[in-house]
């Protein structure tokens, strides 16, 4: 008896986008809005969401067009042999900034937060080695492990917003709809990178059991990391001020940190939080370990994957050491949101494009 | 199929020049019309073996020679006494004399077959391989002067363990009956379960020596095909000499052997088993062994009891919720215990760090060792303690736990708090029901404490992934291990992680894809569709 093994279902497709989304970037993204937008963070964060949603329909419907095939591969019919590979080169660096700079983030993290002694490149190469580790097994099993994991990581997220609203304070988020729009338009290329990881959506569609309902189930994928992080943001700044949530390095840790566990039971709420976030990271760093080998076998022109993810690693490695202090991996951060932003407008001209050249499966 | 597979006993055999024929040379399989080249035949292999025996007798008046041939111990001498000798020699010529008409000898074989043995069930052979399988299995060859075929006789009788409840899986409530060694007793057992006329046991013989019989089970209309068809496939493929046990088996129709997870479900109850038939799920049972093998197995499985269904439902479910409790206990206890000692003390709250702290003041190791040492004592008494009598089992239980967990707290190798942990993981580590499993489960909090040890909670975060990735790539005949969790089906919900009402509960699970998925007469969703 055979499972289909190549193919995902709707609810895969829900969990795979959910959680290649939701990950490391949360412990600082209510930073980052915060320095950004002041009070206004929460709007900013719901606008880029909203964008990104709109991203991701079109994402869906560029899928759909092209049934069965990989955005590098579909792309050719579209733009031509040459620019396809240039697309598929461009998505293959979009991905390995974007893996590198969150494994950095998270293996700093790691370090700051629970082990203070034990040297960056070791957390670098044990994370890598249980990344790749699923990687090799392929679509199907990241999905079962992103619906695995997916429903604790955003319950956990869950938890700490609502205990958090005991010293929430909405008097701090007060003057946010005074702000121009803007200034919240003008956070977006910064706040892309949280909402990155909808790109999934171009590498998993092929493999959708059934392909009809994929901008439904790709909707519901984006919609808990909206809300969490809308919430996130609001909650830490109402919590702690502007000032302090813009200064601290990682306000959603001193937002956990606030809580005192109910019961007693535990006295820090703050490493349980890591716990489940590092489920998240884990999710996360997969799928794109995932679509950067994938992109790159499909450029070359290769079926087989797995080969390059090996190939990849170590590039990861030395790449996510670049950045020598918090400084540097704020603006190489920043630098992979920007490439991740233009990543998602090529995206969006492709679709144009396919539209008005008349390629690919019409709707019926 | 041969018996003439050794080359080495050919040639002693040779240099011996014995006249006789010998099992190990070549000997033509094919049956003989006499008697007695038949039985020179059958000597060849059985004549050293002491339990085999040979009678030598005539058939009614006119004396045609015959033979029955059989294994001592396997058959019921009743029977043979009684049911086919008596007959052949004596109440045979008595039916001849007052019919006044002598069997014609070219008809001897029917009339034998038809008229004369008043035994259940009688096959012929047509070759020595076959005749020598039934005899091997306890039936009684017949042969009689002038035929190329021998009558095959059942008179199967041997000792049997009766029918006791099964040890290792006890319930207060439901059967007691467990499964035994003898596979027709098994069947039975599970077919005054299942009268359904659809309820197939097929049986093969496996094993090129030990021709043991396997029989696989399924109920027509619910198993799937594709899965009958697999474990089918499997079985044949199967080339050893000799099987002990079905655990044996089981080693070979897996899946995965780079594991610790068993993936086949594995049961001594036929209510389980029968349970399981009517999921749509096969069972294999194997003469010789009281554990019935049921595929396609998942994780879950293994922390279901079947008391979970004769109790009442929320009661079933907290069970179950403890042993999902239990199970997280046994295996990330010490680890999480070491990594929060040695690393992040924070994480308790002040008052218990300060206690805990203050215990292992005069513990000269790290919590590491500590831990470390004090499991594999645990172990150590633990396996002592199952391999002796129960008596003494239970005296090495409370020398082992008491005085050594006392005597070790007092001599300040380890800290009280320590002795909690393993007394903890000990007692978690038995709520999981199915045996082999929870072996697993228990070893696991070894690498957990080593992982604990470098990386600290890292570490043990680190693990349950890893963990996690090899289950959820694993796979019991080509259904994933952790359905319905990994892929999500939350119809199959319902008998999960708690247990709802039967009545909530009239689909069977679809973890095994049955073909009828309804438990019902009539599936109002397919009536509707």
């Amino acid at each position: 008896m055979k499972e289909r093994t190549d193919r995902l279902s709707n609810l895969q497709i829900t969990f795979l986008i959910s959680s290649t989304i939701i990950g490391v970037t949360v412990l600082v993204l209510p930073r980052t809005a915060t320095e950004l937008v002041k009070s206004g963070g929460f709007i900013a964060t719901f606008v880029t969401g909203i964008l990104m949603a709109i991203v991701l329909v079109i994402e869906a419907l560029l899928a759909k067009r092209f049934p069965g095939n990989t955005i590098v591969e579909f792309s050719k019919d579209v733009i031509g042999f040459i620019p396809a590979k240039v697309l598929g080169v461009i998505f293959f660096f979009h991905f390995i900034s974007v893996s590198s700079t969150i494994l950095r983030i998270f293996c700093d993290a790691i370090k700051v937060l629970l082990l203070e002694a034990t040297p960056l490149e070791v957390l670098i190469i044990t994370f890598l080695f249980a990344v790749v580790y699923l990687c090799l097994n392929g679509i199907s099993s990241i999905a079962k492990i992103c619906e695995y994991f997916e429903p604790l990581v955003i319950g956990t997220m869950f938890l700490v917003i609502i205990l958090s609203f005991r010293n929430f304070n909405i008097e701090e988020l007060l003057p946010a709809f005074r702000q121009d729009v803007f200034e919240w338009i003008s956070a977006v290329p910064s706040l892309t990178i949280s909402y990155l990881g909808i790109e999934v959506l171009l590498f998993a569609a092929p493999y959708v059991h059934n392909s009809d309902s994929v901008v439904k189930y790709g909707l519901l994928g984006i919609l808990p990391s909206i809300i969490v992080y809308t919430l996130f943001v609001a909650v830490t700044v109402g919590t702690a001020g502007i000032e302090p949530v813009a200064r601290s390095l990682y306000p959603v840790i001193q937002l956990a940190r606030y809580i005192s566990f109910p019961g007693g039971f535990a006295e820090r709420f703050d490493i349980f939080f890591m716990i489940f976030w590092i489920l998240g990271a884990y999710t996360t760093l997969t799928s794109y370990l995932y679509m950067a080998s994938v992109s790159i076998s499909r450029v070359l022109g290769l079926r087989n994957f797995k080969p390059f993810i090996l190939l990849i690693v170590p590039f990861l490695y030395i790449v996510a050491l670049i950045p020598q202090n918090l400084k540097e991996i704020s603006t190489f951060s920043q630098y992979s949101s920007y490439l991740g932003l233009a990543v998602l407008a090529l995206v969006v001209i492709l679709y144009v494009l396919a539209i008005v050249l008349k390629k690919g499966e019409m709707r019926k | 199929m041969g018996y003439t597979k050794n080359p080495k006993n050919i040639e002693a055999m040779k240099k011996n020049k014995t006249p006789q024929l010998k099992s190990e040379e070549k000997v033509d399989l094919t049956l003989d019309k006499s008697v007695s080249k038949n039985l020179e035949k059958f000597k060849a292999f059985l004549d050293e073996s002491s339990d085999a025996v040979f009678r030598e007798f005539k058939l009614g008046v006119q004396g045609i020679p015959c033979a029955a041939v059989y294994i001592d111990g396997l058959v019921d001498k009743l029977v043979i006494n009684d049911q086919i000798l008596k007959p052949m020699m004596y109440q045979i010529a008595i039916l001849e004399n007052t019919l006044q008409k002598p069997i014609e000898p070219d008809k001897a074989f029917e009339y034998v077959k038809m008229h004369v043995l008043a035994v259940g069930e009688i096959k012929e052979a047509d070759t020595l391989d076959e005749a020598f399988l039934f005899v091997m299995s306890g039936e009684v060859g017949i042969m009689i002067e002038g035929f190329e075929k021998i009558l095959i006789a059942s008179a199967r009788g041997w000792p049997q363990r009766s029918i006791q409840e099964p040890p290792s899986e006890i319930v207060i409530r439901g059967p007691r009956e467990g499964f035994t060694e003898t596979l027709r007793a098994n069947t039975a057992l599970l077919r005054r379960k299942i009268r359904d006329p659809n309820f197939v046991i097929k049986t093969i013989q496996v094993g090129r020596r030990g021709k043991t019989d396997v029989a696989y089970s399924y109920i027509k209309g619910i198993a799937n095909p594709e899965l009958v068809e697999e474990v089918e496939r499997r079985l044949n493929q199967i080339d050893v000499d000799i099987f002990l046990d079905s655990s044996q088996i089981e080693h070979h129709i897996q899946d995965v052997y780079m594991t610790i997870f068993p993936q086949i479900e594995v049961s001594e109850r036929p209510d389980r088993t029968a349970a399981s038939l009517a999921e749509g799920r096969v069972a294999i049972l194997m003469d010789n062994s009281p554990y019935a093998l049921i595929v396609p197995a998942t994780f879950y499985q293994f922390f279901q009891s079947s008391e979970d269904y004769y109790e009442r439902w929320p009661l079933a479910s907290v069970i179950r919720i403890l042993r999902w409790i239990g199970a997280f206990l046994a295996s990330l206890t010490p680890g999480l215990y070491v990594a929060i000692v040695s690393f992040h003390p924070g994480f308790i709250p002040t008052s218990l760090a300060i206690s805990i702290a203050a215990t292992r003041a005069t513990v000269p190791f790290p919590a590491f060792l500590e831990a470390l040492l004090m499991e594999l004592t645990f172990e150590l008494l633990r396996e002592a303690g199952a391999r002796l009598p129960r008596a003494i089992g239970q005296t090495i239980g409370i020398v082992g736990g008491l005085i050594i967990g006392d005597a070790a707290v007092r001599a300040g190798i380890t800290s009280p708090i320590m002795v909690i942990v393993v007394a903890i993981t000990a007692i978690a580590s038995f709520i999981i029901p199915s045996y082999n499993a929870a072996l697993g489960i228990r070893i696991l909090r070894f690498p957990f404490i080593i992982l604990a040890a470098v990386f600290g909670l890292y570490g043990v975060i680190l693990g349950f992934i890893i963990l996690n990735v090899h289950l959820v790539t694993m796979k019991s005949y080509g259904v994933s291990f952790m359905t319905p969790q990994a892929p999500i089906r939350y119809q199959d919900w319902k008998d999960f992680l708690i247990r709802l009402p039967s009545q909530m509960a009239m689909r069977r699970p679809t973890s095994s894809y049955p073909i009828d998925i309804d438990r019902r007469d009539q599936d109002p969703v397919k009536e509707e569709a």
